[in-house]
């Protein structure tokens, strides 16, 4: 079921047979019905009823002690028609959630492959390098908002000494740097993710392979294309896909460091959502933002379910 | 490996090194700067001349954390959220991934991938519905309402971890233990427990982890501030007008501290859940 072994499929075999009649009994018995009742009663109550509400609201008018009013697709219409702000969410979601996947696949790939080389203390550096993911996410916003910070700030003062720069730019208050800032700060924080993962991934490559290559005279790139690659994709491509949705929703790293700003331009669908719902008290509004991008999630899930779940024996 | 078996020349060997001292810098450098900016006041935060080593390094920012802010308190109501939560999301989803594996019924797959499917689902569609419905049975700003709340993504994940690890414990075992009279709670409590104790340890830091880092759902199910947990006590500081960073920076500290020690003498099950796919990243 792990990311790890969901790349070797296991013999099917009825488990179920070997068994005593006593352990089919019990097995049949409505024991199993009732151990799952709270795990339902969470996932009915907790999760899908809040989705269905959430789905009737976003069809509704509703804010902070009134009555909600049904008005059809008016949310979304305005969302699609009239909303100036929703451009520059969908762009930067976009944008963020792929450029931040992207180099965290670059640098976690960078980090298994050396950490998967024999060097001294490996396990150590593992964990060294897994300090960013470490830190709670409120912790590493404040701390990349103050390393961003304009007069302060530590990444102006090193552009700064190698001459790279006259003015110190504002990083945070301008729409591209601010979205590089944020899109750096989710990079440092997600790296070692797919750095341990993939690592785990290329520990399950027989060594046989690059010995094999070895004698057949190819080169470190060559090995890296025609056998690691090849081998990794499926730890890849899970990793990339459950990273691609958790960074599409991230909401507390945008939140602190920008806010959604400068105007708008480093929201995400959440951050907006959440402007909308309880700053400017458009429940039923903010509902239809947080669930316009469901066909993407979908999708997502969609390539994900036969990479993580199986069905049970 | 990729460098085959040979041993590497003095070149490789230097690149390899040097991406290695490269990454560490990289993962390194924000907490020392994030210390450092901890350990200065006054004028010295700003100070061009001692940015990257400070002279006159003083405590006085965790003082005044402790003298002005309620931090202490927001490190109990944390650590008490946390571990209330990890307690029943455990309960709740040990018995779940016991019925999965153990027990045949109709609805069992479907139940499954229900596991599956609400773990992939992120609290950025939720935080609404669920302030609305926690609002009208009036559980909002309050503990049990945020303990509700974090179930929402704890006990998918601990049941999503747990299906895995007891998948893999011996049927033989169980099968003994039935026959030699075990009634199907005991085995659950004899057999399964001790043998799934690595797995449950995962779930458990995984879950308090989360809970402790949250922030989405405190910021929306607690604005009122009287329930503040670090996080909501921290982002607190970025209402007023002038940044405090020294300050602000011995607060990242502190709330990382229990992390970092969590981490330190547990790292074993952490990488084992972060392969596992159980975790955000």
């Amino acid at each position: 079921m792990g990311l790890t072994t969901s790349s070797s499929p296991k013999p099917r075999r009825n488990r179920w047979q070997s068994l005593s009649p006593r352990s089919q009994a019990f097995q049949q018995s409505g024991l199993g019905v009732v151990l799952a009742i709270p795990l339902l009663l969470i996932l009915v109550g907790l999760l899908a009823y809040p989705i269905f509400s959430a789905t009737v609201l976003s069809f509704q008018s509703k804010s902070p002690g009134r009555p909600e009013q049904f008005v059809g697709m008016a949310n979304y219409l305005e969302i699609f028609t009239k909303d100036s702000a929703i451009g520059d969410v969908i762009v930067n979601t976009i944008i963020y959630a792929a450029v931040s996947v992207l180099l965290k696949t670059g640098l976690g790939l960078v980090m298994a492959l050396v950490l998967n080389e024999a060097i001294p203390a490996r396990n150590f550096f593992r964990g060294w390098l897994l300090l960013p993911w470490i830190a709670p996410v409120m912790v590493t916003a404040l701390t990349w908002r103050w390393m961003f910070d304009q007069t302060g700030g530590i990444v102006n003062y090193i552009l700064n000494g190698l001459g790279l720069l006259d003015i110190p730019p504002a990083w945070l208050a301008s729409r591209w740097l601010a979205r590089l800032a944020l899109i750096i700060a989710n990079t440092w924080r997600g790296f070692p993710f797919f750095g341990v993962c993939l690592l785990a991934g290329l520990q399950s490559i027989p060594t046989e392979l690059y010995e094999a290559a070895e004698i057949d005279g190819a080169s470190t790139w060559q090995r890296i294309r025609k056998i690691t690659l090849p081998l990794l994709e499926p730890v890849l491509l899970t990793v990339i896909i459950l990273s691609t949705i958790w960074t599409f929703n991230d909401f507390t790293l945008v939140w602190i460091m920008t806010q959604g700003g400068p105007s708008n331009s480093t929201h995400l669908f959440s951050t907006y959502a959440f402007w909308e719902a309880f700053r400017a008290n458009r429940y039923g509004y903010a509902a239809a933002v947080s669930l316009v991008a469901t066909p993407l999630l979908l999708i997502f899930i969609a390539a994900l379910a036969p990479r993580m779940w199986k069905e049970e024996e | 490996m990729i460098s085959g078996s040979r041993r590497p020349t003095v070149g490789q060997r230097m690149v390899l090194y040097g991406i290695l001292a490269a990454l560490v810098l990289l993962a390194t450098f924000p907490f020392y700067w994030m210390l450092l900016t901890s350990l200065k006041t006054g004028r010295a935060v700003f100070d061009t001349t001692q940015v990257l080593l400070a002279r006159n390094l003083t405590l006085q920012n965790y003082m005044d954390l402790f003298r002005t802010t309620g931090i202490l308190r927001w490190v109990w109501i944390t650590a008490a959220l946390a571990a209330a939560s990890t307690v029943i999301a455990l309960i709740i989803s040990i018995l779940a991934a016991y019925s999965i594996t153990d027990f045949r019924y109709r609805g069992r797959k479907f139940v499954s991938f229900a596991v599956f499917l609400s773990y992939v689902i992120p609290q950025a569609m939720l935080f609404i519905p669920l302030f609305l419905l926690l609002n009208r049975v009036h559980l909002v700003n309050t503990f049990l309402g945020l303990v509700l709340a974090y179930q929402t993504f704890c006990v998918p994940f601990c049941t999503w971890l747990l299906l895995g690890y007891f998948r893999t414990l011996p049927k033989e075992l169980k099968d003994a233990a039935l026959i030699d009279g075990c009634t199907p709670l005991g085995v659950l409590w004899r057999i399964i427990l001790p043998l799934a104790a690595p797995g449950i340890a995962t779930a458990a830091i995984f879950s308090f982890t989360q809970c402790w880092n949250e922030f989405l759902y405190v910021a929306a199910l607690a604005q009122s501030g009287h329930l503040k947990t670090l996080s909501l006590g921290i982002s607190g500081f970025l209402v007023s007008d002038i940044f405090i960073w020294g300050q602000m920076m011995a607060a990242a500290i502190i709330a990382t501290i229990p992390m970092l020690l969590l981490f330190i003498f547990l790292q074993r099950f952490v990488v084992q859940g972060l392969t596992m796919g159980s975790v955000k990243g």
